[in-house]
């Protein structure tokens, strides 16, 4: 009984914790993203998706470093008391929560290496472009292949088909596979995966508007200069005429994709291309980063016993 | 607009003094027939603004309320909400113009791929005059352009 009341508090303050954080998120990464509107897009981008995964972390961290432990240490083992209708309730939603997000996930990979297994069936490897391997598809009976696009999370792969290949010129090529390179470079597809782990109502327009990042983001790091990001606009009007555009394939990141308005967004921002894009992030020195860590640790090494304490009262009032 | 506007059921449409005084009212947010008169309705005369206002209010698209002895009008709906309600009734009128459903889609479809095509011509216009106007720079300043570009397709060596 023991056990069984410890895991149900845990996942009820998991369930409390993540749905409380995810419901701030959902009212306030507006206000966040307004903010962050002076940065560059991939900051934007990275801020977005911390925002998307903070829920999990926060929840994450409350559960494994003072709910277990103040539960382990503070509550008596030998009182036999009954487990309550709410932590069951709650521990029974907290698991359903987990088991859902990781049955979504699974099911996105299953889905995601079934297309993209009936996209190669007549690949061609042609090389590699930025250390990335590129592999030339074609299409095969009534399926309709992407135009470029970044497929695999372990081992990502650019997916170029033939027609793309020879619709556009050496240098929209070049401008193209470094967009999808950089997809690769910043783990987009991994990422996306994430998302899938931490479904929560509501999340839908956050997650839009980081999947836009990403490609803005993705296009500023594919060219260098005012000729390069004409070069990918070109590429993009030229791909958009090939195919209509769709919405990715699941866990891909194509070159070409729904909404339009997103897609002429996009070739609208690299013919305005403005060389202070290319300013670097000022990047904060390790230094500070270790201060922040030291005095957390200074602060919850003072203050854990008392907080363990807390926390145990507070599941305590759960469990009645 | 105007053409494809119907409300409820006497399904009026707007004519153009209704659009402008909507207009004029979205601009301002409320006014009384006064109000409009002496700023963006000036040339009309009191009694037409006060009878096209009451018109608009009898199509249920203005809301009013007493201010002294006159009345002060407001739109009911926002710009984007009247013009969603009117995009959904043309689809509406659209596809119960057909007996095969299928029909009017695919105009729909025609006249949507049609105008990205437009749109994609335009853009692609944009940056031929952005690429021009690059090399202008580059040559006016005497220096060599910083990448030739192919215009025919041509193999990467990937």
């Amino acid at each position: 009984m023991f056990a069984a009341r410890g895991i149900a508090v845990t996942l009820s303050v998991f369930l409390i914790v993540y749905g409380v954080v995810s419901l701030a998120v959902c009212l306030c990464w507006r206000a966040g993203q307004l903010h962050s509107r002076r940065y560059p897009v991939r900051r934007i981008a990275d801020l977005l998706f911390a925002m998307r995964m903070f829920p999990l972390v926060t929840a994450a961290v409350i559960t494994a470093a003072f709910t277990v432990p103040s539960f382990l240490l503070l509550e008596p083992r030998a009182i036999d008391e009954p487990l309550g209708y709410t932590p069951l309730v709650l521990g029974i939603g907290g698991a359903l929560l987990g088991i859902l997000g990781i049955a979504n996930a699974g099911i996105a990979l299953r889905s995601a290496a079934h297309r993209i297994s009936r996209w190669t069936s007549a690949a061609q490897p042609v090389g590699s472009w930025g250390a990335v391997p590129v592999i030339r598809i074609s299409p095969v009976s009534a399926i309709t292949i992407p135009a470029m696009t970044t497929a695999g999370i372990l081992r990502p792969r650019v997916l170029l088909s033939g027609a793309a290949e020879s619709l556009l010129t050496a240098s929209e090529l070049q401008a193209a596979l470094n967009h999808e390179v950089a997809h690769v470079r910043r783990r987009d597809n991994l990422k996306k995966l994430l998302l899938r782990l931490v479904a929560f109502p509501g999340m839908r327009n956050l997650e839009g508007t980081w999947l836009e990042a990403t490609e803005m983001a993705a296009d500023d790091a594919a060219v260098s200069n005012a000729c390069e990001a004409l070069d990918l606009a070109e590429a993009l009007i030229k791909l958009s005429r090939l195919t209509p555009p769709e919405p990715s394939a699941v866990l891909t990141a194509a070159l070409i994709h729904s909404p339009t308005s997103v897609m002429n967004a996009r070739i609208e921002r690299l013919i305005a291309w403005s060389d202070e894009r290319l300013v670097p992030l000022p990047r904060f020195s390790p230094r500070y980063g270790l201060g922040a860590a030291l005095a957390t640790v200074a602060v919850f090494a003072t203050t854990y016993s008392q907080l363990l304490a807390s926390v145990h009262t507070a599941t305590e009032w759960l469990v009645r | 607009m105007k053409q494809v506007f119907h409300f409820g059921a006497s399904s009026p449409q707007l004519g153009p003094l209704e659009e402008r005084l909507l207009e004029a009212l979205w601009e301002r947010g409320n006014a009384t027939v006064r109000d409009l008169v002496n700023g963006a309705c000036q040339g009309l005369a009191y009694t037409t603004v006060m009878t096209t206002l009451d018109r608009l209010f009898k199509k249920k698209l203005l809301s009013r309320e007493t201010d002294g002895r006159a009345f002060r009008y407001a739109p009911r709906f926002t710009r984007e909400e009247l013009h969603r309600q009117v995009a959904g009734e043309a689809f509406r009128q659209l596809m119960d113009a057909s007996s095969a459903s299928s029909l009017p889609l695919s105009y729909l479809v025609d006249v949507l791929t049609e105008r990205d095509e437009q749109l994609l011509n335009h853009l692609h216009q944009v940056v031929e005059a952005k690429r021009r106007e690059l090399r202008g720079g580059e040559s006016r300043r005497g220096e060599a352009p910083s990448k030739t570009k192919s215009e025919t397709p041509t193999k990467l060596k990937i």
